[in-house]
């Protein structure tokens, strides 16, 4: 496996900062590396679908976390939902891959609470067996609101959130017309609010183009009202490099 | 080598050698042989391998199955003919295999006949021959099974389906001829190698060595044809007898062109002349087949002859891929009746199903290759005496002079060489696949039947092993390793079989190799469907984006799923680059010769031979009107003028590789390289040059080529001197440089996959669903960046392999590297100037073809990003001067 650089903080607000070049935000007072969406078991549903992975998603999902969380010196983990992919009862690749993940964070010495998301209906029973905390809508950490982003929440918790569930990218052309797709970090500040969109960790999820798709036409209800125009994309090639681009608008 | 050229035979001989009934239906139904039945009866007799090159309609097909029948019946009469299968025929249309049985029943029926008027039909056996391809319903092959035909007709496909067939494959053990058609066409795909993989199961399957028969149309050499068709016994090539009937039909070939200068005159005018000279020629004509080289242009002559109100609207009709197989079936059985005046085709009607009489055949534009030409030529003339009529009317100034040195080459008798690809790995996976259905393998033994075919010659071991691990899920980590492989592989005993029971179904509906480009459906953001389009066009498509669909102007918004949307809009200029098109190469050969036309015009003029003189040798040796030689000779000494103004003395040839430095007047430089080595080999050594540029300037180059040249642009700012650049590409470093030149194309995103489908990774149907398209192109593009970190990966290789093998010539391109080397062709670089020379007007205006990025991501991601300012800042300026 190719060597992977190590985690370097680029700053988006006093507080919040990109793990870079991983798809993964600290907050900084805390200690705390956040992720989401991870989606284990997608490989094994694609090849449930006749598709065929050759190579293993886990291990990248987990050093994706794991090393950024360690190079930075944090004290924990927070996973923002979607731990698991599949809709209904736990599958035994993902009950292996959940517990494994969790074995590695607990022997790195990091702790782990959990967000739910919409994909986590099932896994709630194994997280408990693990003694995970695990937060129903969402979690607030000092002024911050974590929450996935499948379903509104109470109007006063949006002034400062972070998100996933959209799976943001952004598309690219190149000089001769070809696109280029990359997963993004969104961050929108509106007069009242900041929201933050965090990518998938899992290099098998991409999912709303933000330079394309309206902002009613995304998935979570939280952005539905929103005017994305000026949300400011930073664009993450895990493992490799985390560069800021313009405005959705001007894109 | 054991390829010996065919005896021939004499009729009395034949007469002698034929089954009483069979000797006097076919001499009183065609009195005498054909040539191709002159060479190809005898060896065909005598059970030994025979390739036969002859024209359509020719009765090469008569001279294979003369024999087989009358062996057949001769078995019969003895007792012998027991209810197997005896004989394959493969042909690659299923039309084709329509007819071919349709004119085995006649001709089983003829004898019936002949052999009751001689009061022999007492105890003639009965001759079974049935098709049987995909869309063979199960109750028929359930009938196959119970009384099997003694001569089965497929194609391919279906073939590699019966291998594994647990019962019917039974069948096959008492085969003992083998029929491949239109041999010529399938060699040069994956869809013919996948065939001859094919064909060496069968023979491990059969109780004795069948006899391989090739039927081609005009190609060349003979003798790559037949190695392909026999391929190796015990590391020896098998013996095959060559019947070279190619030249039999006599062709005339003319170069006409409506105007006398093709640099002066407008586009507009020359196509409205071009349409009269067409329309005259229909006219003048019974039924004239017109081909061109696209879809696209095939429905542009067609609008326009009818425009033109050339023939009845029933008499002209289009032809071609896109058009429903109920569509083309009537146009060709129009063309049977003779009903038909005139018929625009692109390539579906090169092939050799029986479209009767036609008396002349029209090109459009350049053939690109003699042999492709030829084959479209012979199309006319249909009885073998008669002469075959083409007339080519070249577009612009380039295909002029292509179809000039054309028409000479192939009156010369010359042809290009076929290209045969090499061990692709992909066709492979299937095979290995399918033989692991039928048994437990040891590596060993299966690795000596796949090289025994011609295209796996020089398959590695190593491939193979890798394939292995590749199919048996061995490149995941070990927790899941093993779960999800479609074969198991036990690497220290080498042995491998099936895992598994979904696998043969898995195999019978993925296999093949051409594939599948399914449309996606366009809504308006409303919702309102629209239309559909190609998903490589989608590719192409970001927010904003103008373009035509149905004759209506839309603006691109976003894509989810497989579904566009889109907003219908009033006015606008559509912003996709049409350069990506379905125009087929030119063949390096017959660049080569157009190099070599050059350097004799320019010594002529040099000399300065009378223009007379020079007008009458190219309507002589280049078969060109009046109009058509003026024009060249006007293009040639444009060029001419313009490089002695220059100061050059030495002018581009074939030896002579001009290199222009062009400052555009944007002020940015372009490295123009004049090579007629046709687009294959100019689109490897171009991305090789741009790459280093790119590497050593830290820039992205802007790419144009053609088959005539190609050019690299610099950005603005960016300078550097020609007689460095030329000497940085080497034999030794080419395959490297475009490596790390296309990993981040679209092009290679394309073809990994197409090969991921074909290897079995990406299933098309699964469990009796279909997958998308847009799912496995969504897929694939992820699949690719997981694929290409792994080492060795099989499916990446042969990705790769694909784009610089089969799409390029990159084998072409370092020879031609080593010959630049030792001196055998020289680059003349030209001094810069701010006017580039007539030759390059054509590519110039062609527009940018792709660019060649920095290798790794993060350089791709800067780029980007600088171009993203740079367009940001380019609407504000234009925003600006709105105001």
């Amino acid at each position: 496996m190719k060597v992977e650089p190590v985690a370097e903080t680029i700053k988006i607000t006093r507080r919040i900062s990109i793990a870079s070049p991983y798809p993964a935000i600290l907050l900084e007072k805390e200690g705390l590396l956040v992720a989401a969406d991870l989606h284990i078991g997608l490989e094994d549903e694609a090849e449930a679908k006749g598709i065929h992975i050759p190579t293993s998603i886990l291990p990248i999902i987990i050093k994706h976390i794991i090393k950024p969380a360690k190079d930075l010196g944090c004290r924990g983990i927070i996973l923002l939902g979607d731990i698991k992919h599949e809709f209904g009862p736990v599958t035994e690749p993902e009950w292996f891959g959940v517990k494994k993940l969790i074995t590695k964070i607990r022997e790195n010495n990091l702790t782990v609470e959990v967000v739910r998301g919409n994909h986590d209906n099932y896994i709630i029973k194994v997280l408990k067996d693990l003694k995970i905390p695990l937060h129903n809508t969402h979690l607030k950490v000092g002024s911050i609101t974590l929450t996935h982003g499948h379903k509104m929440i109470e109007y006063r918790l949006l002034k400062e959130v972070i998100l996933g569930h959209e799976h943001p990218a952004i598309t690219l052309k190149d000089d001769v017309g070809v696109k280029h797709r990359f997963k993004a970090l969104i961050h929108l500040k509106t007069e009242s609010s900041r929201y933050i969109i965090l990518p998938s960790v899992s290099p098998l999820a991409y999912g709303s183009d933000f330079n394309e798709v309206p902002a009613d036409k995304m998935l979570s209800p939280i952005l539905h009202t929103l005017d994305l125009s000026e949300a400011e994309p930073y664009v993450i090639e895990a493992g490799v490099a985390t560069k800021k681009f313009p405005k959705i608008g001007e894109l | 080598m054991a390829i010996t050229v065919a005896r021939a035979i004499s009729e009395s001989e034949v007469a002698n050698l034929l089954e009483p009934e069979v000797s006097s239906w076919f001499f009183t139904t065609f009195g005498s042989l054909t040539p191709p039945q002159v060479y190809a009866i005898r060896s065909i007799q005598n059970h030994e391998n025979t390739l036969i090159a002859a024209p359509t309609g020719s009765g090469k097909t008569l001279a294979v199955f003369l024999s087989i029948i009358n062996e057949l019946l001769s078995m019969g009469k003895r007792g012998l003919l027991e209810d197997a299968v005896y004989a394959i025929y493969v042909s690659p249309l299923r039309s084709l295999n329509n007819d071919i049985e349709k004119n085995l029943n006649s001709t089983l029926k003829g004898i019936q006949r002949a052999a009751k008027i001689k009061g022999l039909d007492k105890g003639l056996p009965e001759i079974r021959v049935a098709v049987r391809t995909g869309d063979t319903p199960s109750s028929e092959r359930a009938k196959m099974l119970r009384k099997p035909p003694h001569i089965l007709i497929t194609t391919p496909e279906s073939l590699a389906i019966i291998l594994c067939a647990p019962k019917f494959r039974e069948k096959l053990r008492s085969v003992k001829w083998v029929i491949v058609d239109e041999i010529h066409e399938l060699c040069s795909s994956k869809r013919g190698v996948h065939l001859t993989l094919s064909l060496e199961r069968l023979q491990e399957l059969c109780t004795e060595n069948f006899t391989r028969i090739g039927l081609s149309a005009t190609i060349h050499p003979l003798e790559e044809v037949a190695k392909f068709l026999v391929g190796f016994e015990n590391g020896a090539l098998r013996d095959c007898v060559i019947a070279d009937t190619r030249f039999v039909k006599p062709t005339k070939l003319t170069v006409d062109l409506p105007v006398a200068d093709l640099v002066h005159t407008s586009a507009n005018y020359v196509t409205s002349r071009t349409y009269k000279v067409i329309k005259n020629l229909v006219r003048r004509h019974k039924t004239t087949l017109i081909f061109t080289n696209t879809r696209s242009g095939t429905e542009r002559v067609v609008y326009h002859l009818s425009k033109l109100n050339v023939v009845d609207a029933d008499e002209l009709a289009a032809h071609h891929s896109s058009l429903s197989r109920e569509i083309r079936k009537e146009v060709e059985d129009k063309l049977k009746e003779g009903v038909m005046r005139a018929v625009v085709t692109s390539t579906s009607l090169e092939l050799g199903i029986d479209i009767g009489s036609i008396d002349l055949v029209v090109q459009i534009g350049s053939p690109k290759s003699i042999s492709r030409c030829l084959q479209r030529i012979g199309r006319s003339g249909h009885a073998l005496n008669k002469v075959s009529e083409g007339v080519l009317i070249p577009l612009e100034r380039d295909d002029l002079v292509e179809d000039a040195v054309l028409a000479a080459e192939a009156s010369k008798g010359r042809l290009d060489r076929v290209y045969i690809p090499k061990a692709p790995l992909d066709v492979l996976a299937q095979h290995i696949v399918g033989m692991a259905i039928e048994k437990k393998w040891h590596i060993d033994e299966a690795y000596k039947v796949l090289t025994r075919s011609y295209c796996y010659r020089d398959l590695t071991l190593d491939q193979m092993k890798r394939l292995l691990k590749y199919l048996s899920g061995g490149y995941k980590s070990l927790e899941n390793f093993r779960v999800y492989g479609k074969i198991w592989y036990d690497e220290d005993e080498g042995t491998f079989g099936r895992r598994g029971a979904l696998l043969r179904v898995i195999y019978a509906t993925n296999i093949g190799t051409i594939p599948d480009e399914v449309a996606i459906k366009v809504y308006t953001v409303e919702g309102r469907w629209v239309g559909s389009i190609e998903e490589e066009f989608l590719e192409r498509l970001t927010k904003g984006d103008i373009f035509i669909l149905g004759g209506r102007l839309y603006e691109y918004r976003y894509s989810k799923g497989a579904k566009a949307y889109v907003k219908p809009i009033k006015e606008g200029k559509p912003t996709v680059p049409t350069w990506f098109s379905e125009m087929l190469p030119l063949s390096f050969d017959l660049g080569e010769a157009i190099g070599r036309f050059r350097g004799e015009m320019f010594r002529k003029l040099k000399e300065r031979v009378a223009k007379n003189e020079i007008i009458n040798w190219v309507m002589q040796d280049y078969k060109c009107t009046l109009n058509a030689a003026k024009a060249i000779l006007g293009y040639m000494k444009a060029e001419y003028d313009f490089l002695t103004t220059l100061g050059i003395t030495e002018m581009p040839s074939n030896k002579n590789l001009l290199v222009e430095d062009y400052l555009d007047n944007e002020g940015r430089q372009n490295i123009i390289f004049n090579a007629t080595f046709g687009r294959r080999v100019n689109d490897a050594l171009s991305r090789a040059y741009a790459h280093i540029l790119a590497l050593n300037l830290k820039a992205n180059i802007m790419l144009t080529v053609s088959d005539s040249g190609f050019m690299l642009t610099l950005p603005r700012g960016k300078r550097v001197d020609p007689h460095w650049l030329v000497k940085q590409v080497g034999k030794e470093n080419l395959r490297s440089l475009l490596i790390s030149s296309i990993r981040n194309t679209e092009l290679i995103r394309r073809r990994f996959r197409h090969c991921a489908t074909r290897s079995l990774m990406v299933l098309r149907n699964y469990k009796g669903h279909e997958i998308t398209v847009a799912k496995q192109q969504t897929n694939s593009q992820i699949l690719f960046k997981l694929c290409d970190e792994l080492e060795g990966f099989p499916v990446v290789e042969e990705a790769y392999r694909e784009v610089l093998e089969d799409v390029m010539d990159v084998k072409t391109a370092e020879e031609v590297l080593g010959e630049i080397y030792l001196g055998e062709r020289r680059y003349i670089i030209a001094p810069s100037s701010d006017l580039p020379s007539p030759f390059t007007h054509d590519l110039i205006l062609l527009g940018y073809s792709d660019v060649v990025l920095m290798e790794d991501k993060k350089a791709l991601l800067e780029a980007l990003y600088d171009s993203v300012l740079r367009r940001i800042k380019e609407k504000r300026l234009e925003g600006r001067a709105r105001r």
